[in-house]
């Protein structure tokens, strides 16, 4: 295995899709090649900090959230249901 | 019986849809109370502005509202709303770039295939306190992808979305898909090998 088909299948690994067998031959590949292993690791680590980055709260109060829905709800027509009331 | 028709469990979103295009406000409420948050947070991840992220989320809610007659509930309803979402706010991206590049002078800001980027302007600072000094660095390198590499990003790591759902989302081919999550991948590790 070159360093690009080990590349690859780094990608295929961090998307959840490595085959069990590719597994083993990107982990031998890794195991003699410090460069990939550095890549390797620094891809672990863009993972790690992307769900952190993204998945963070966003600091919004219970307050901010009323005041949506207060707003998506009345921005909705919501002609049938009241009339129908009236 | 409510909830089953012929053996089969209907979703609940999609008996809430029913409901709702019935006229059932309170059917609608409840769709608005599952889905808010999560529309919340992604469009806030894509845009980075409260006040855009909240235009986008009341925008995407009235999207739904006025289209629920033409939901296929072949489809997951969270493929379907986070598709009308993801949609507006990739407009949105895509016009501030055209805005920001009438204008531009500097080409500082560039993302993957050098679309120019601007940098939000508008995050409060309790926001801004909430992150990390790493947070922020991670946050601005992922500020600088293009919308079509971010969209895909954000659905991957904030929401978990598999490859495939996010093909379902944004209406591409799961290879599509994949590449742009590589290429993606691939950028930030290297924006960010030089900055942590």
């Amino acid at each position: 295995m070159n360093c690009a088909q080990a590349s690859r299948l780094m990608h295929e690994y961090f998307d959840g899709d490595l085959a069990h067998e590719d597994a083993s031959e990107l982990k031998a590949h890794l195991g003699g090649c410090p460069e990939c292993r550095e890549r390797f690791n620094d891809y672990e680590r863009t993972e790690g900090f992307l769900h952190m980055a993204l998945a963070a709260p966003v600091g919004r109060t219970e307050a901010d959230r009323a005041a949506l829905t207060d707003r998506i709800l009345k921005s909705v027509p919501g002609r049938r249901s009241r009339r129908l009331a009236r | 019986m409510e909830g089953r028709e012929q053996g089969i469990v209907i979703p609940i979103e999609a008996r809430l849809a029913r409901k709702a295009l019935k006229g059932d406000q309170q059917a609608f409420a409840e769709i608005v109370g599952l889905y808010q948050d999560k529309l919340y947070h992604m469009a806030f991840r894509m845009l980075g502005s409260r006040q855009e992220a909240e235009d986008v989320v009341q925008e995407a809610f009235l999207r739904v509202y006025r289209n629920l007659d033409r939901y296929d509930e072949g489809m997951k309803f969270s493929t379907w709303i986070y598709r009308i979402a993801t949609n507006l706010c990739i407009d949105r991206l895509r016009k501030r770039k055209a805005t920001y590049s009438l204008d531009a002078e500097s080409t500082e800001h560039e993302g993957l295939d050098g679309y120019a980027v601007i940098p939000s302007d508008d995050r409060t600072p309790e926001s801004e306190m909430l992150l990390s000094e790493t947070q922020r660095i991670v946050r601005q390198a992922i500020d600088t992808l293009p919308a079509k590499y971010k969209s895909v990003m954000v659905l991957r790591y904030l929401h978990d979305l598999s490859l495939q759902e996010i093909g379902e989302v944004l209406d591409m081919p799961v290879t599509t898909v994949k590449t742009r999550v590589h290429r993606g991948r691939e950028y930030l590790r290297k924006k960010l090998e030089r900055k942590l």
